[in-house]
């Protein structure tokens, strides 16, 4: 693919010869060569050469979802119409999270921005970067609904779908443009890093619960009444598109119709133009100056009180405890790498209540499924394991060199207070969170229960932790991060999960008060926690520094 | 003669409104072809935007600067094929190979490949990285990195080169012929403009040395025409005296009286 783009680049001074077209085609190519060696979270390879590719092969699985609901419906406005809803979302969430490295790569700043390269020159570059990054994944999600609409429609169907997924490209560049320019007009160099952390975060976590909105999309699509169009349809770039598809397939070329073909037409067309003459050639001097930092100023945003301070009184007992504490509350609120691989975790907790809640509610509602709620209660437990299971990976592994350092008797201080600090700064609000709503569900009694239930969840964690040898938090490097464990641990605690839901439903049954259960357990709780402060250093994983 | 590099009356801040800090503040100079120029100053004193400026990375600056009879403002792709620049921090694309990275750099300013990979590759022996030429550098120590970058900012033969505390986290072999090649390089008439906290290898190679500090230059000369009114024995003292900070002894004291207090 890349020669192809470099023959036509060579092409480019029948255009432009204001252009470097060397300088183009190097920069490219490197770009190119960059996005392959990308290392992603959750990379498995420490030397990665297909990054790109891997991700391109993710969209040809999405084409191929939406080739399904293409081939399946009977009427092919609705399924155009989440076909495109799914690839520019995904297209535009996956170019504001993924691409804000490589469009957002200060170092440019000095490597190219030094070298006698033109603004000119550079923009080009740009733009035909991005545009190839793009197209790999328009072309990628076309390749399989092309063959599903070919059998399906005819040839004209398939053109007009692929110039439309065309156009829905151009139309992510310029959304994805919009913003980021958009918001390094408004925020400084750190908090737009900051809000692209947290678009990358939102990423993750879509593409774990995507696919459950899919299926539950396509009923409340098939109810669409095209003969009387809502006004707000006319804003939805999908319905652009899905009715110039329609247009074509059906021959019928109304109102509705005509007017979503121009538009699917001249707004990729319009913010193409507005990206190359507007907003793209001030860029180099944007990234430029988001290079020059800032001075954030964190003890004047927590001035005088700090809650990480009076929790780790609250809840530690020993200054090396309350230390840890602090270490670990602080890295997971500031540090970005932290956040991008633990917060989807806790995201994904949120996905599920919302997918158990959206099919389960009405039921729960009428009393037909009544202890479903134990299931809400209990699985948590599976994503606490994993939360706290991975806080040991981390790229600045090697500072663990202070574990070995300080006077450090019992590492089992680091361990509980990393379980605390993860526990009242991330999942307990999590959980407590999501579970709300069973209290609008079974009103108030249900609190007490809730609390039983997390004391529990808290008690089989620490029964499982003292079984294994523990790791001291950010000790492991991240390029030895594999999925294995995490499979293993979903193996263990699926059945632990639904054999305390068991010991729930058995309190429920005999009608004991969970007002006598809930001292007993915190008893219980406080005892493991104790249990895990005095580990001692044969229980810790070896780790190097 | 004329100058090679002039810098008059320029300034420069970053942020804005309240949050902004004055980098520069009307700062003149003139520097001459086949120096070379010491410029120093405590952290934060301006070094960095200076050669920023002067290499055409920071283009928001007030005042006139020129290059070789140029403007930076109009001329900066012809002013930039004349100068090498190598920055503070070991910043490339680290995914890359010495070898490809340089190659690429040898292509953005024109050299034909085979031309590039011969140099590139000899320099690369030279500086002790053929070893490692085919190795990814994002597992590169900062000194292997820097060896790199200082490649990268002399592939291509400039007249001017710009360095930005370019010793560090280089060995001590790496340090004497890195002096050595700097020496050598103004010999055949190259001008360099060299930026460093190390102030025994300021004094040593430095034909002139610049000192500034909040912005502004508070001292300009030789060594010998610096010392000559306080007669220190030392850049470093001088520069002590210079920017300040006199009374190191007494703040030592204070650091280990505060350390002390812990029983």
């Amino acid at each position: 693919m890349q020669r192809i783009v470099i023959f036509f680049l060579k092409l480019l001074p029948l255009f432009r010869s204001d252009v470097d077209v060397n300088q183009v085609v190097q920069i490219f190519r490197v770009k190119f060569l960059m996005d392959n060696r990308k290392q992603v979270v959750n990379s498995r390879s420490k030397e990665p050469n297909y990054t790109l590719w891997l991700q391109y092969l993710l969209y040809v699985f999405f084409g191929g979802v939406a080739s399904i609901i293409i081939g399946v419906g009977d009427a092919s406005f609705p399924a155009f119409l989440l076909a495109y809803t799914f690839f520019i979302f995904m297209l535009c969430l996956h170019m504001i999270a993924d691409f804000s490295t490589v469009m957002l790569d200060t170092r440019d700043n000095t490597i190219i921005l030094p070298r006698p390269v033109s603004e000119k020159t550079y923009l080009m570059a740009r733009i035909m970067h991005i545009s190839v990054y793009v197209l790999g994944f328009a072309a990628s999600f076309a390749i399989i609904p092309c063959i599903t609409i070919l059998f399906k429609f005819n040839l004209l169907a398939v053109i007009i779908f692929l110039v439309n997924t065309l156009l829905s490209s151009v139309l992510a560049i310029f959304v994805t443009h919009l913003l980021y320019l958009g918001l390094m007009r408004i925020v400084s160099g750190e908090k737009f890093k900051d809000i692209i952390n947290y678009f990358q975060i939102l990423v993750t976590i879509v593409l774990m619960g995507g696919y459950q909105f899919f299926i539950q999309s396509i009923n409340t699509l098939k109810h669409l009444k095209l003969e009387t169009p809502d006004w707000w349809m006319y804003l939805l770039p999908p319905t652009w598109m899905a009715a110039s598809n329609n247009a074509f397939i059906t021959f019928n070329f109304d109102q509705f119709s005509l007017i979503n073909i121009a538009l699917s037409v001249l707004i990729p067309i319009f913010g193409l133009m507005l990206v190359i003459k507007v907003l793209a050639p001030g860029f180099s001097n944007k990234l430029q100056i988001m290079d020059q930092g800032e001075i954030r100023d964190v003890a004047k945003e927590s001035s005088g009180f700090s809650i990480s301070a009076y929790l780790a009184k609250l809840f530690t007992r020993t200054s090396n405890e309350a230390a840890m504490f602090g270490l670990i509350w602080k890295i997971a609120g500031r540090d970005r790498k932290f956040k991008q691989m633990i917060y989807p975790m806790l995201g994904s907790v949120v996905v599920f209540f919302g997918i158990m809640f959206y099919t389960q509610f009405k039921y729960m509602l009428s009393g037909e499924n009544a202890k479903f709620y134990l299931i809400l209660l209990y699985f948590p437990l599976f994503y606490l394991f994993i939360v706290y299971t991975n806080v040991k990976f981390s790229d600045n592994y090697k500072s663990a060199w202070i574990y070995k350092i300080i006077p450090l008797d019992r590492p089992g201080e680091v361990v509980s207070a990393t379980l605390k600090a993860i526990s009242i700064k991330l999942f307990v609000p999590v959980y407590l969170g999501c579970n709300a709503v069973l209290i609008y569900i079974y009103g108030a009694p249900i609190v007490i229960e809730i609390i039983a239930a997390l004391l529990m969840n808290y008690i089989c964690l620490c029964c499982l932790l003292l079984l294994f040898k523990f790791d001291l938090p950010f000790t492991v490097d991240n390029a030895n991060k594999t999925n294995n464990a995490n499979m293993l641990v979903s193996m263990v605690l699926l059945p632990v999960s639904a054999a305390v839901s068991g010991i729930h439903y058995l309190f429920l049954y005999f009608h004991i008060s969970f007002l006598l259960v809930i001292p007993l357990l915190g008893f219980i709780c406080w005892f493991l926690f104790r249990k895990i402060r005095l580990i001692e250093w044969k229980k810790i994983e070896v780790f190097e520094v | 003669m004329d100058p090679i590099i002039s810098f008059k009356n320029v300034s420069k801040t970053y942020g804005r409104f309240s949050q902004s800090k004055v980098a520069l503040n009307n700062i003149s100079f003139d520097v001459f072809p086949g120096k070379i120029i010491g410029y120093i100053g405590p952290n934060g004193a301006g070094k960095s935007t200076t050669i920023k400026i002067l290499s055409g990375i920071i283009a928001d600056f007030t005042g006139d600067v020129s290059i070789m009879g140029m403007d930076i403002r109009k001329d900066a792709l012809a002013i930039k094929r004349k100068i090498g620049y190598i920055p503070e921090n070991a910043a490339l694309y680290d995914v890359l190979t010495p070898i490809e990275y340089l190659q690429f750099i040898g292509q953005l300013y024109g050299m034909n490949q085979t031309e590039t990979d011969e140099k590139a590759g000899k320099l690369l022996e030279l500086l002790e990285l053929k070893a490692s030429k085919n190795q990814r550098m994002n597992t590169f120590s900062k000194g292997m990195k820097q060896k790199v970058l200082l490649i990268s900012g002399l592939i291509h033969n400039p007249e001017i080169i710009f360095l930005d505390e370019p010793l560090s986290g280089l060995d001590a072999n790496s340090v004497i012929i890195v002096k050595e090649v700097l020496r050598q390089l103004a010999n055949e008439g190259k001008t360099i403009f060299y930026s460093s906290h190390i102030m025994d290898v300021v004094e040593k190679i430095s034909d002139r040395i610049i000192l500034i500090a909040n912005g502004e230059v508070i001292a300009d000369g030789s060594f010998e025409e610096l010392n000559s009114k306080s007669n220190e024995k030392s850049l470093e003292m001088l520069f002590s005296k210079l920017t300040g900070s006199e009374d190191q002894t007494a703040k030592a004291e204070e650091i280990v009286h505060e350390i002390a207090k812990t029983k």
